[in-house]
Parts: structure tokens; sequence; C-alpha cells
């Protein structure tokens, strides 16, 4: 064993690249194989130039005002092509689960009807937007971008851990990420098909194009961003820059006549889908927060009046909500007729008395969360809190069950990350991010690999001192490897179903992409004739 | 193009090109004249302050107590203050945070390095010369990068003019400061070098130098890039070609893209046919216009192309939209 690997320390948690002490698993013999050759220093070197590329590009994100790189680990997580086909299936169905679910909960309601899921759960919710009941237009295709967060437990198996459907961020450092580490440690992967990450800004905007409001031909998509101060501006910048659209911000956009413009050097150009990076509470002040800068009033209208399609749609929170996380294997069950793919990890619901007596009596083996919390805020991992963080949490949720969960604290899976002089395990989850062109969901191949730097630490999220790692999805016996690019994505790229479902071989962008274009003409034009 | 980002790209000229022209002036000055005199009362130094609008600062000394190391440290390294040459800097990369979409990624990452730069250059120690030196090479830099790596698109025009019409503007700035003594050097010299021409004066008008040449030279050589002809001409090329390409598009009946360009070449036309002897005879009224000329075009550049619409109000949406 080399040096970097020396006392290296299994717990109950799955190591992704030690089935045992000394027995590596196979997908890391490469990676394990170039460790060899390098020493502790030979890694920091490497660290160090990319950190320094990093700032340099201003590859960054804010933390209390202060522009940080995301500090980015060299040692890739592999995903085999099998464990991959788990995530490439059940997130798809996650995805349409919700989708049908959103559209059940701004339309008809069947899903309350049929004693599902409780009304009440869902209209409490913050998330809830009275504003855009009813409203249809965007159904099948409200959850454009989402991030599921995974997690792997002691035997392997993914679960998830919550559901992103506003505006799950990170995408940029997964392709940044990617290029960083196979420029500076481009010997790892070596005899391995990695998948490539690249087509992800390709697939994005022909899925934002086919969602635009049907009667238009030939429709100007911008990225919506709340501007430079933003924690995420980078990625804002990244993906406009990459799909070639505008990057735009709410003092650019005017809406008049139910129709959306952005004001140019000579006049106003049309605007026909936003990617919004704004939250719903900040996007329409006609609507919502009356008080908002960062978007523009009348969007919400002209979503109405059909002449703009929102990405993601507004009201998509109630479907990520945590209390409703808990239903959504039913939702899948009810709406999919399918069995979830992809387990929730066992959770109680606070609201449910038999759930909380049992909760409130085992705190200190659960993990507790507030119910519409984000960035690992307000989490209470029993095994570590002492007595009085305890107390506090008994009196918290007592006093509003419908703003906790308890969930069973999971060990998650591992994977060796250099600290200091020497590789050690630490903790780590994956968001891979899904795109939703209406008709069908396609998974990046990778995905977001946050990993909690403490020693022991649970909480990956990135404003809680986390760090990430490239994801490597395998390419493998699963996948149909074509015999050269080229001709194989014209192949693969003849319709537009095959393109969102199989695997892509290396792309040759600007053929695949023309290609997807014209799909998504005749796609509008289908679109067209249905709703006529 | 979105106004916001053509207006960022036109002030992102402009600062590139004050931090340029700002260093190479403070640079010059502070090596022709002689050890200790570079004071708040020296008299050039006192003009200097004047053109740049600073004469009445308390914070740069101007008064009568500055000693040298204030007055450097506020022209130079003070980055709140917009008219120092870190400020202009940090200004020219917020501006570029701002388009990071629109302009290449070399362009940005040049500006970005030369940002987190200046706390280490100026903790470094070495001295303004060494600084304002390495400034000169990162502003050659991005301006290369314009240059070369830039698409010549709309974006690229409004860069190109905002770094015209401030080159332009420091000149003049610089022109009406050089009649004030410099001590050992003579202040037409020191001018002619301010703006980065010495060598090619020398070559084209030998050693001496005086008055009328000095003026001829900066105001009006025809191949030297930092004269004021041709950086008016620049200017007044890239209006006319944001003009031509607004023209294949729907305007705006209430912006007036062709203004900027008529005030501009006006002023141009007025210096093409007079000779040095002229307009130095006639100097004070000849930098009140081409004064004037910078600050009206720089007006009508933002009525024209920068132009804001009246904020949308709750009954504006109302009436145009019944949805409300």
């Amino acid at each position: 064993m080399a040096d970097l690997f020396e006392d290296y320390p299994f717990a109950r948690a799955w190591d992704e690249m030690f089935a045992a002490p000394g027995e590596i698993r196979a997908a890391y013999e490469s990676v394990f194989a170039a460790l060899q050759t390098m020493d502790a220093a030979d890694l920091k070197a490497r660290a160090d130039i990319m950190g320094r590329t990093f700032l340099d590009q201003g590859i960054t994100f804010a933390l209390g005002g202060v522009e940080r790189p995301f500090p980015l680990d060299l040692i890739p997580r592999i995903v085999t092509a099998t464990e991959w086909q788990t995530v490439e299936n059940g997130v798809p169905q996650r995805v349409r689960a919700l989708e049908a679910f959103l559209a059940d909960v701004y339309g008809q309601g069947r899903i309350f009807a049929d004693g599902v899921v409780p009304k009440r759960l869902v209209t409490t919710s913050p998330h809830f937007h009275r504003q855009v009941m009813g409203m249809n237009a965007q159904d099948g295709a409200r959850v454009v971008i989402s991030g599921v967060d995974l997690i792997r437990d002691e035997n392997g198996e993914f679960r998830v851990l919550e559901d992103n459907v506003r505006i799950p961020s990170g995408v940029s450092y997964v392709l940044e990420n990617r290029q960083a580490v196979t420029q500076v440690l481009s010997e790892a992967g070596a005899d391995q098909l990695v998948r490539p990450v690249s087509e992800y800004p390709g697939q994005l905007l022909a899925a934002l194009r086919a969602v635009a409001p049907w009667n238009v031909t030939d429709p100007n998509v911008v990225v919506l961003t709340p501007g430079v101060y933003n924690s995420a501006y980078f990625e804002h910048t990244l993906l406009a820059r990459e799909m070639g659209v505008e990057l735009v911000e709410g003092r650019d956009l005017i809406c008049r006549n139910n129709r959306v413009f952005l004001r140019t050097t000579s006049s106003e150009m049309p605007v026909h889908v936003i990617y919004r990076r704004v939250d719903d509470e900040f996007l329409d002040p006609m609507q919502f927060r009356a008080d908002s800068l960062l978007g523009s009033p009348g969007l919400v209208n002209a979503a109405r009046a059909g002449n703009l399609t929102i990405a993601n749609a507004v009201g998509n929170g109630i479907a990520d909500d945590k209390l409703v996380y808990t239903y959504v294997p039913d939702i899948i069950r009810y709406y999919l007729n399918e069995e979830p793919i992809l387990q929730n990890v066992d959770t109680y619901r606070m609201e449910v008395p038999d759930h909380r007596e049992y909760a409130l009596e085992h705190l200190a083996e659960l993990v507790l969360k507030p119910v519409d919390g984000s960035g690992g805020k307000g989490i209470v991992i029993g095994s570590k809190a002492d007595r009085a963080v305890l107390r506090k949490a008994r009196e918290t949720i007592l006093e509003n069950p419908r703003g906790w969960i308890a969930q069973r604290e999971i060990a998650l899976s591992t994977v060796p990350t250099l600290i200091g002089e020497k590789m050690r395990p630490r903790h780590v989850d994956l968001r891979p991010f899904a795109v939703n062109n209406g008709r069908g969901v396609w998974v990046l191949p990778g995905g977001l690999t946050r990993v909690a730097l403490p020693e022991g630490e649970l909480v990956v999220n990135s404003s809680q001192g986390g760090g990430s790692k490239d994801t490597w999805v395998l390419g493998g016996p699963v996948d149909v490897i074509g015999p050269g690019p080229a001709a194989d994505s014209t192949q693969v790229l003849s319709t537009l179903d095959l393109a969102f479902q199989q695997p892509l071989s290396p792309p040759e962008e600007i053929l695949g992409f023309r290609a997807q274009h014209e799909q998504q003409q005749q796609s509008d034009g289908g679109r067209g004739e249905r709703q006529c | 193009m979105l106004s916001r980002i053509a207006e960022s790209l036109y002030w992102l000229g402009r600062h590139v090109e004050r931090a340029d022209c700002t260093a190479r002036i403070l640079d010059t000055y502070l090596h022709l004249l002689p050890a200790g005199s570079w004071q708040a009362d020296h008299q050039v130094i006192r003009s200097l302050l004047d053109s740049m609008g600073l004469s009445d600062d308390e914070t740069v000394g101007a008064g009568s107590q500055a000693d040298s190391g204030q007055l450097v440290r506020a022209l130079v390294f003070d980055s709140d203050r917009a008219s120092s040459v870190a400020g202009a800097l940090t200004a020219a990369r917020d501006n570029a945070r701002g388009v990071r979409d629109a302009i290449p990624l070399d362009v940005w990452e040049c500006l970005n390095v030369t940002w987190h730069g200046l706390r280490t250059r100026e903790a470094g120690g070495a001295g303004p010369h060494v600084f304002l030196r390495w400034v000169g090479e990162r502003c050659a830099i991005a301006n290369g990068m314009v240059s070369e790596v830039m698409s010549h698109d709309e974006g690229w025009q409004f860069l190109v003019l905002g770094r015209s019409l401030e080159r332009t503007d420091m000149t003049i700035r610089l022109l009406a400061a050089a009649e004030s003594e410099t001590g050992s050097v003579p202040p037409w010299r020191a001018l002619v070098s301010a703006c980065g021409g010495w060598e090619p004066y020398v070559r084209s008008y030998g050693g001496s130098i005086g008055q009328r040449s000095a003026y001829e030279f900066v105001l009006l050589d025809r191949m030297f890039p930092r004269s004021v002809i041709r950086s008016l001409n620049t200017a007044e090329a890239c209006l006319a070609e944001l003009e031509a390409i607004g023209a294949t598009r729907y305007m705006d009946p209430r912006r007036d893209p062709s203004s900027a360009r008529r005030i501009v070449g006006r002023t141009r036309t007025g210096l093409d046919y007079r000779t040095g002897a002229e307009l130095a005879a006639d100097r004070e009224q000849m930098l009140a216009t081409l004064q004037r000329t910078v600050y009206s075009a720089h007006t009508a550049v933002t009525k024209s192309f920068f132009r804001r619409e009246d904020s949308v109000t709750w009954a504006n949406i109302g009436a145009a939209g019944g949805a409300a």
C-alpha cells in the first residue's frame, strides 16, 4: 500500500474505494495505481495549481461576501456503469412522479380526493403559491432542471436524501471539476471510459427550447440571475456562456401586454423562456414580495397568458418540501403505478402522533431536519448533540410538528480524500442533475459529489465547509459503445426520445446540437397541433 | 445586445484606459521631477491634481501639508477612488464580472488576475515605479486580449468607444496641466512622454522640442495611436459602426443613434483642418471645446444606447396588461 493510505481507518460506513482493508474495488484500480507513483507533496502541489486556476478564473462561490474557490479534492469518486443504472432509471421516475404531482396539486387535486396525500400538507407549505393555481400550460415540464440528492447507505444502496426541484445549483462545478481533474491528474483515468459531462449545456438549452410556449417557432431563451452578489453567480455566467444565451438581470426585463422583452441598445427584444435562478418570492413583485428588485413585475401574468415559460415553474417548492418527501414513494405508486427504484431514507413525520412519540423517545439516534430548510441549516444530529440541544429540539418539535421530520442516522459512504499528508475517508453525497424536456428525462452522467471535510462530519453542504469531488460515471457493459463517435451520435440522436434516454457516447457536439435543434422545431409543431 | 451589457463594456474600456493613462502619467512625472519635489505644493503636481478634479480633496492633501507618500497612496493605491490606478482597475474588474458571459474568458481572467494582484503588489513594497510598470503591462495584456481574442462585434465597438473617449479625455487633461514648470526637464518633453510618445516624437521632429511641435504632435499626429485626433477618429468609427448595426434592426424612435457621432465628428473636423500653430495660439478655447466634446459625446451615447425606460408603475401595468 502506498504511503498515502497508511493507517486508513475503516468504520461502519460503506467505503467506495476499499471493499475491505487492502482490497480495492475494481473501478478504483487505475486511480489507486496512479496514486502509487505520487507522494503527498506531489498531490499538494497539483492541488495548489488547481486552486490558483480556480481563483484566477473566478470560479468561486461567495460566503459571507468573500469570494472563495470551491474546495475540490483531486481524488475522483467513481460510479460503475451498473450502479449508475439505478440512478439513471430512478431519478427520471422520481421526476415524472413529481411532475404529475405538481400538475395535480395546481390542477384538479385528485390525489387529495383519493386520500393519498392530505391536502393540508400542501396548502400549509410556505412554497405553495395560490398565484399559479390552475396554470397548466407547463404541465409535464414544470421541473425542467432537478437535482435529487442521493447518498449511499451502509450497504452501498443509493437512497434519496431530498429532492431539489426549485433551483438546484452546482452543475457548474461538475463541468469545471472535470476539466480541472483531467488537467492535473491526467494519468488516473487512462484506461477507463469515463462518460463525458460536457453535453449538459446543450441538453439544457434543447430542453428549454422544447418547453417554450407552443406558438413560438424560434424561442429566445435567457438566464435570469439575481446579480453578481449571488453566491452562485459564477454558475449563472457559465451556463449562459455555454448555452450561448443572454444572462439577464431583473432590470433588463420589461413586461408589457403580458409579453416579456429585453432592453437592448436598439429597441426591445422578445423573450420566450426564462431559466430563472431567482427564488419564487423575488420573481415577480406584482405577485409576491412587492419590494423585490431581482425580478420583473408581470412575469407570472405573462406565463399565465401563455407567452412565457418560466423554468423551473413557480410553486415547485411544494414538491421538494421535506414533509412531502416522506410521501414520494406513495406518490410514485399513485401516479405511475410503479414501485420506487430509489428508496427514501427512513423518515418519521413529526405531525403524526405515533411517529412523534417514537421519535421523541429516540431523539439521540435520529437526525432532525426542518422541513423548509436548505444549506444544512438547523439540522440536529442526535448522536452528536448534547442534552441541552436535544431538550431544545424536543420543545421546538412540540411547538411546530409540521416544521420537522426525523430520519434514521445513516453513515454516508466514504471516499478517500487528501487531508494534510494522508488519505482519509470522508463522507460524501451525490447530486445527479436531470433535465426534463417535457417528453423525457435525461440524467447527466456524473453529478456533484460533495464531501464533508471535517472528520466524521455528515453534513456535506458547501455553505458548511464542504468540498467537492469530480464524479466519474464509467461506461461499461450496460452501454452500447459504437465504433466511431461521429457515426454513433448521429444514430443516437436520430430521435429525440432516444437522445434523452440513452447515454450518449462522446458527443460530436455541433452535429448533435443541430439535430436536437431541428427536433425542437418538430416537437413544437406537434405540441401546437395537440393544443389546437 | 443588452443595454446593461453594452454599458458595462463601455465602462470596462474606459476604466482600463484610465488605469493605463494614469499610471503612465504618474510614472513620467515621478521620474522627471527632481527627488523631493514630488509634493502637492509643486506647480505641476498641483495642476495635475487640478485637472483630475482632485485639488479640493482633503484626503489627497492637496492643500499644503501633503507629502509625496500620501499623494502616491491616494493616486495609485487607493482602490476606493475611481480616479486612482487601483480604483480604476477594480472598477474595470467589477464591470467585467457583471458581463462575464459576454466577454471572452481570457479577458475576464486577465482582469481578475490583475485585481487579485493589486493587493499583493501593493504590499510588496517595491515602490510606485515597479507597480506602475506592472499596471501598464497588465493593461497592455487586457487590451491585447480584447483586440485579438474578442470578436469585433457590437460589444467590442462599445468597449473601444469607451477606451477612445477616455484616452481623449486623459490627453486633454494632461494638455491643460502641461504648461506648468517642471524643474530640470522642459515641460513639453514631460507632456509628450506622459502620452507615451517620446520616441515617435523624436523620430519625426528630431530632438528639439517646443510648445508648437509638442502641441502638434499630441493633438494632430496622424500616426501616433494616442494622439487626440487618432482617438477621436477611432471613436467616430466605432459610432458609425454602431449606427450601421442598429440600422439593420427596428430602432426605438425616441433614440438618436447618430447624435454622438455628430458631436465627435464636428470637433474632429475642427482639428483636422487646423495647424499646430493655430491650435497653440487658441489654446484655452480649444481645450474647452475638446473637453465639452468628450462630455457631450458621453451623454449622447448614454442616452441613445444605454437608455433605460422609466420604471413600470402599478397603474401602468394595469392599463397595459389588463391582467393585474
